[in-house]
């Protein structure tokens, strides 16, 4: 009945995946390393295609509820691919137990951070290459409010994407953190327009390095496929319930994902 | 937001949904129709052994592993779904006259198809 307990691990994992804009890599790989006792290399190969089904299959619920901002997505997409081809190169040939260890500080850094955050972000100038590709937006609350919103420090929003494709690619995770990390925080999106973004973005993000691994051999179905499975039941229940939340709600729950990956990390570096 | 990107942003979530459907239930079956309900089917993956994509793909033909070829099939149309989303955006954009929009999505298309073959080097 191992296959039950890897179905239902996925469910979860891509109901939670769906609901804070993370691809739910961090949920499955543990299961998958620790529990079933399969290689690091072929639960991060099956994380990441399970990630493109997360992302693809959420992000049709996003763009339907109006939040995800399409023409922003394909600019960072730029960063986040390049970084992804460059994650794959780096995860032949570099321990990654430092770059565990650098994770975990970032994360608790951030979850620091975000708690002292009580208003959701708004960018007060649009940068010139948001003005020039008309990348702000807008999208209706729940309560019926119209919000507005531009967008700051483009450049610095795509540099932060490449080194998010790197650790989604080395780590076998979404990076959806980095992602909405680097919206929310340097370019001033609002929450819920950066956690639906970088939903949309994760499956492109994760297929340049999940096709990497597929050509590589890395790629198994018996393990990908029941993951997927679950994964794509998972985020369809997840994007169902996600806009009905509101923005500090789903910074709460950020917040305590962050402490425990965070905590999952360091484990996972001392053991390395 | 443009009436032009709404009808856009629909195709596109029409097309994802559809493909993630598609994709699912080959793995699915694929997946359903090998599996045995007994045992730890992930014994075998308790060491890594490196295998390339085509030996891997060379090995279930002769076999004729039916249901493992759709699981391929399967997980192969759901990598390949956000790069026809890529391919999708580019082309809108395009018709949109929004060239230089259109121009990035065509670039992040190229790196895409170049990460696959980074897979391909030992």
């Amino acid at each position: 009945m191992v296959e039950i307990l890897i179905l239902v691990t996925a469910v979860v994992a891509g109901f939670l995946g769906a609901l804070l804009g993370i691809g739910g890599g961090m949920i499955v790989i543990p299961v998958l390393t620790l529990i079933l006792g399969v290689d690091i290399r072929y639960a991060i190969a099956a994380s990441l295609v399970s990630i493109v089904a997360t992302s693809s299959g959420a992000a049709a619920s996003f763009l339907r509820d109006r939040l995800t901002n399409l023409r922003l997505a394909v600019v960072l997409e730029v960063g986040t691919v390049l970084g992804a081809a460059t994650g794959f190169l780096i995860v032949r040939h570099v321990n990654s137990k430092s770059l565990y260890f650098l994770f975990a500080a970032f994360l608790i850094y951030t979850a620091l951070s975000m708690f002292r955050k009580k208003q959701d972000s708004r960018a007060k100038i649009n940068h010139p290459w948001s003005e020039r590709l008309k990348l702000g937006g807008m999208f209706t609350e729940h309560d019926g409010t119209v919000i507005h919103y531009g967008v700051e420090q483009v450049p610095l929003g795509i540099f932060f994407m490449y080194f998010a494709g790197i650790l989604s690619a080395v780590l076998g995770i979404g990076s959806g953190i980095f992602k909405v990390m680097a919206m929310d925080g340097a370019m001033k999106i609002p929450m819920k327009v950066s956690s639906a973004t970088s939903n949309f973005m994760i499956g492109v993000t994760a297929t340049a390095s999940a096709g990497a691994y597929l050509m590589s051999g890395d790629v198994h179905p018996e393990i990908a496929c029941p993951v997927a499975i679950g994964i794509i039941a998972g985020s369809w229940m997840g994007a169902r319930v996600m806009p009905k939340l509101p923005a500090q709600t789903i910074r709460k729950i950020f917040i305590v994902v962050l402490i425990i990956v965070s905590i999952q990390m360091l484990i996972k570096g001392v053991s390395l | 937001m443009s009436q032009e990107l709404e009808t856009m942003e629909l195709r596109i979530s029409i097309f994802l949904r559809y493909g993630v459907l598609f994709a699912g239930a080959l793995m699915a079956i694929g997946w359903l129709g090998g599996v045995s309900f007994s045992g730890n089917p992930f014994d075998a993956f308790h060491i890594y052994g490196h295998d390339s994509f085509r030996i891997q793909i060379s090995r279930i033909i002769d076999s004729r592993d039916y249901f493992a070829i759709i699981s391929y099939f399967g997980l192969v149309a759901l990598i390949s779904l956000p790069i026809l989303r890529v391919a999708l955006t580019a082309v809108l954009f395009f018709k949109q006259r929004e060239y230089l929009l259109s121009g990035v999505a065509v670039f992040v298309l190229i790196a895409l198809v170049a990460s696959f073959q980074l897979g391909l080097i030992e």
